[in-house]
């Protein structure tokens, strides 16, 4: 019985790992409001 | 464009009245046109440009959709469509208009090329309204300009005059209203609210702020309003000669770069640069001053967090922020604008708006303990005082004589660098000794939690998982919790009083060696708390080389989750001065950066910064309300981190460590223990125990990870690095605290689990009976999560501010073979010592 459940944690643990990882690079970016100082960057860019 | 200049049409008389130019929406079906004039702001004026919405083209309607909007067109060959209000805010010169302007030598035909010239000498027709405060010397200013020829306008709905008047200049007709003096653009007085409402309503080209030069303080106030709203603004520096009288230094130039305005000095009395100011006008109406941007006023966390909170609101209506800066309207809900709300009342999510911003308000009065607008009013004025404390050297008269008298001391140019390094001590120290005693509570609780698992739950992989892996590594983490706590309060004891925008006022100097400006400072200092934020709060710097830069020394700022890590070793291996060790290394790193910056700034970024205004916000003392409210959000955000990430590492580390089962060990431990067993002689005890140890320790040498840990101990070895401590580092790229985490994992598994994880540390042997950590060995160590890679969260976000991710895999090896490289120069040097 402690073996399946320390499967199913360590899969769950592996699953959020990637799930949290991945949320980091493909969350969505702040707005930007339009304002010419975001303008400026973006021609800055 | 350039040949319509040459044509017998360029000789044509053109007289331009002054009248309600046409705008694009009121063309009809088939009509055609030419731009003007483009109106609107923000990200509306940008797409339209982009979209070839420029002075001088032609344009053509192609149909009307059948509710009137919207509308569709041609220009440049392509065809796009328009709402409305979007049309309305492009203004075009027809045929009929074009007729009744030329009227001299005109042959009866309106060509193209007539039409174009037109709306070219069209598009040289100015609109600038003068603002300023009452004995500013605007009116004179005014009156030298029109040569008294002004004529008086009544505009409806008021009762106070405002004038206009031409000025011809390079060809440029410069239609000048002089609107009601006014301190500020607040909605008290029937002035303010005329001239916020004219300039917000009738959108001027350009609007010439006159400063009365032997009062900036007072003058410069309505500038920062001007700032806010986002409009483009050339400052008349009139009575200049006063202000050279009384013998005053002033920069003008430098401010002017810092605020992104033009600043002209003039004398209006006698004329003196008003050529000079109206030829800026031109420069400026036609994008050509290189120093004109639009700067945003920090009005601090606090501030700045629910004026971002109300614009999020604000944009969800494009049509609003089409004509006024969402920020400006945010900053005014903020102040309880009635003006304000009512112009906002008309649009559909005003109920939103309203709420939001009344909410914000309740916020930020009770966490500052201040009336919403006084913060505002305040925040402004520490704008104005620290831009005038870099450029302006002479009486000026604050309103704020304890303040001044407290940044006599702290920003001194003696004594300012020393009370900053003196408090940077003395907060590491307190993080260090004040944070032991809970500490040891927390440790002696998680310790209790272990034995009593150990003695209720039968033997198992779910026991071991619970007390190696969780207890182990989350426990492991949690008892510094109250470091971390006590490190936010003087990090928030520092923003509330005002400390930290001097700190960054007295580390101007260094950063302008290293090549940035002092406003880097500040991201650099929110680093301590964590590398994320701090790396979007660059956001503020607009030279994106610096920014960039700034963002990449960032990384050596240690984070809180890494102070975990620092306590412990420290712990183990410096406890005669620890607090002392603390601070260097944060010194440390902050060397680490200025160098690093230093040699990117001769080598990878070579531009020239722009300079900033750094505010110098007024002391306030703390509210208790809000430094507990700082250190509680961190407390939580640490806890949910201990609940999350850190557990999940855990269990991971600890799985990897534990499997596989079946192991082919060298010797067969079981049997020699039980024959020891059998023996019965005087060391069977320390025999056994020594055999358990080898034992185990074999065991997570062949398991997963301990194979992982060998495939990289080769390239940790010449830094007197072993395979746990490899695998420990591997980990803390998910994130800092697992290194310590992954070390409770490692290092006390199957061992006694009463005993510290720094003792473990301590006594830890290798297979030839030596000790894995020297002195030497852990200030290595230290050095090497001081430097290398940042975590994954502040690469995602330096990905995500710096737009590619060539700076995101850039930071990652440049940290980490510096990391290498200067671990291994202090353990091949310190060996030899």
């Amino acid at each position: 019985m402690q073996e399946i459940i320390v499967y199913i944690l360590i899969a769950g643990s592996v699953f959020y790992a990637v799930y949290h990882i991945a949320g980091i690079f493909f969350k969505k970016q702040n707005h930007c409001g339009g304002c010419s100082s975001c303008v400026v960057k973006e021609k800055l860019k | 464009m350039r040949k319509y200049n040459t044509i017998t049409f360029a000789s044509l008389q053109i007289y331009l009245f002054y009248f309600k130019s046409m705008r694009l929406s009121q063309l009809k079906d088939g009509d055609e046109g030419f731009i003007t004039k483009v109106r609107g702001r923000g990200a509306f004026r940008k797409r339209i440009t982009e979209m070839g919405f420029v002075k001088g083209k032609k344009i053509t309607v192609i149909r009307n959709a059948p509710l009137k909007d919207p509308i569709e067109y041609n220009i440049m060959g392509y065809e796009v469509s328009l709402r409305r209000s979007e049309a309305s805010l492009i203004e075009v010169i027809t045929q009929e208009e074009a007729k009744s302007l030329v009227i001299n030598k005109f042959n009866g035909v309106i060509t193209e090329s007539t039409l174009k010239t037109t709306a070219r000498q069209k598009s040289k027709e100015i609109h600038v309204a003068l603002v300023g405060n009452p004995n500013s010397g605007k009116t004179s200013l005014f009156n030298l300009a029109s040569r008294s020829k002004e004529h008086v306008g009544n505009y409806s709905g008021v009762t106070i005059d405002s004038k206009t008047a031409q000025a011809k200049i390079n060809n440029y007709t410069l239609n000048i209203t002089d609107l009601p003096g006014t301190y500020s653009l607040s909605a008290y007085s029937p002035e303010e609210l005329y001239v916020r409402k004219y300039i917000l309503g009738e959108m001027p080209d350009v609007i010439i702020n006159v400063v009365d030069a032997s009062n900036l303080e007072r003058n410069l106030y309505l500038s920062t309003q001007l700032i806010d709203m986002d409009v483009k603004v050339v400052i008349a520096l009139n009575m200049y000669d006063e202000l050279r009288k009384k013998g005053d230094e002033f920069d003008f130039e430098s401010l002017g770069k810092m605020i992104g305005i033009p600043i002209i000095p003039t004398i209006s009395t006698k004329g003196f640069g008003i050529k000079d100011l109206f030829k800026k006008v031109i420069d400026v109406y036609e994008d050509k001053d290189p120093i004109v941007r639009h700067i945003h006023i920090n009005y601090g966390k606090d501030v700045e967090q629910s004026i971002r909170k109300i614009q999020n609101v604000i944009w969800e209506n494009k049509r609003i922020t089409d004509l006024v800066s969402s920020r400006f309207y945010s900053i005014k809900l903020l102040e309880k604008d009635a003006s304000a709300h009512f112009s906002l009342s008309k649009w559909e999510n005003y109920e939103t708006i309203k709420d939001i911003s009344d909410k914000e308000i309740k916020k930020l009065e009770s966490l500052i303990q201040e009336d919403s607008e006084t913060i505002i009013t305040d925040a402004k004025y520490g704008f104005i005082a620290g831009a005038l404390k870099e450029t302006y050297k002479g009486n000026v008269h604050t309103r704020r004589r304890k303040t001044e008298q407290i940044d006599k001391i702290i920003t001194n140019k003696f004594l300012g660098f020393p009370v900053f390094i003196f408090f940077l001590w003395f907060m590491f120290q307190s993080t260090f000794f004040l944070g032991q005693y809970p500490q040891q509570w927390i440790e002696a609780l998680v310790g209790l939690t272990g034995d009593s698992i150990g003695k209720i739950m039968t033997d198992g992989p779910l026991k071991d998982l619970l007390i190696d892996g969780i207890i182990g590594g989350v426990g492991g983490v949690i008892i510094f919790l109250p470091n971390i706590l006590i490190l936010f309060f003087f990090i928030s004891l520092m923003e509330d009083t005002g400390y930290m925008a001097r700190a960054a006022f007295i580390m101007d100097k260094i950063m302008h060696k290293i090549g940035l400006h002092g406003r880097s400072f500040i991201p650099l200092v929110m680093g301590f708390g964590c590398n994320v934020p701090a790396i979007m709060a660059t956001r503020t710097i607009e030279n994106r080389q610096n920014r960039i830069l700034t963002i990449l020394i960032n990384p050596f700022m240690s984070c809180s989750a890494r102070l975990p890590v620092y306590v412990l070793i420290i712990s183990a291996f410096f406890p005669n001065r620890p607090g002392t060790v603390l601070f260097s290394i944060y010194m440390i790193g902050i060397a680490i950066a200025a160098m690093v910056a230093i040699l990117f700034k001769k080598t990878i970024f070579r531009s020239h910064e722009i300079p900033f205004v750094m505010e110098l916000p007024p002391y306030r003392i703390p509210t208790l309300r809000n430094t507990t409210r700082h250190m509680w959000f961190k407390g939580v955000q640490y806890l949910q981190k201990m609940g999350g990430v850190i557990l999940v590492a855990s269990i991971i580390i600890w799985a990897l460590g534990y499997y596989p089962r079946e192991i082919n060990y060298s010797t067969n431990y079981d049997e020699q223990i039980e024959q020891l067993q059998k023996s019965k002689s005087s060391d069977t005890k320390q025999k056994i125990e020594y055999l358990t140890s080898q034992k185990n320790s074999e065991r997570q040498a062949k398991s997963y990870i301990g194979q992982i840990g060998h495939f990289v101990e080769p390239m940790m070895r010449p830094l007197g690095f072993d395979w746990k401590m490899s695998v420990s580092l591997l980990s803390g790229v998910a994130a800092k605290e697992i290194v310590v985490s992954t070390m409770g994992v490692l290092y006390q598994a199957g061992e006694n689990e009463t005993e510290s994880l720094v003792y473990k540390l301590q006594t830890e042997q290798n297979k030839e009976g030596e000790l894995v950590f020297t002195p030497l060995i852990a200030f290595g160590y230290l050095m090497f999560i001081l430097i290398y890679f940042p975590c994954v969260a502040t690469i995602a976000a330096i990905k995500k501010e710096t737009g590619h991710w060539k700076w995101a895999l850039f930071a990652v090896f440049y940290t980490t073979f510096l990391a290498w490289f200067l671990s291994f120069i202090i353990y091949q040097i310190g060996s030899l010592i």
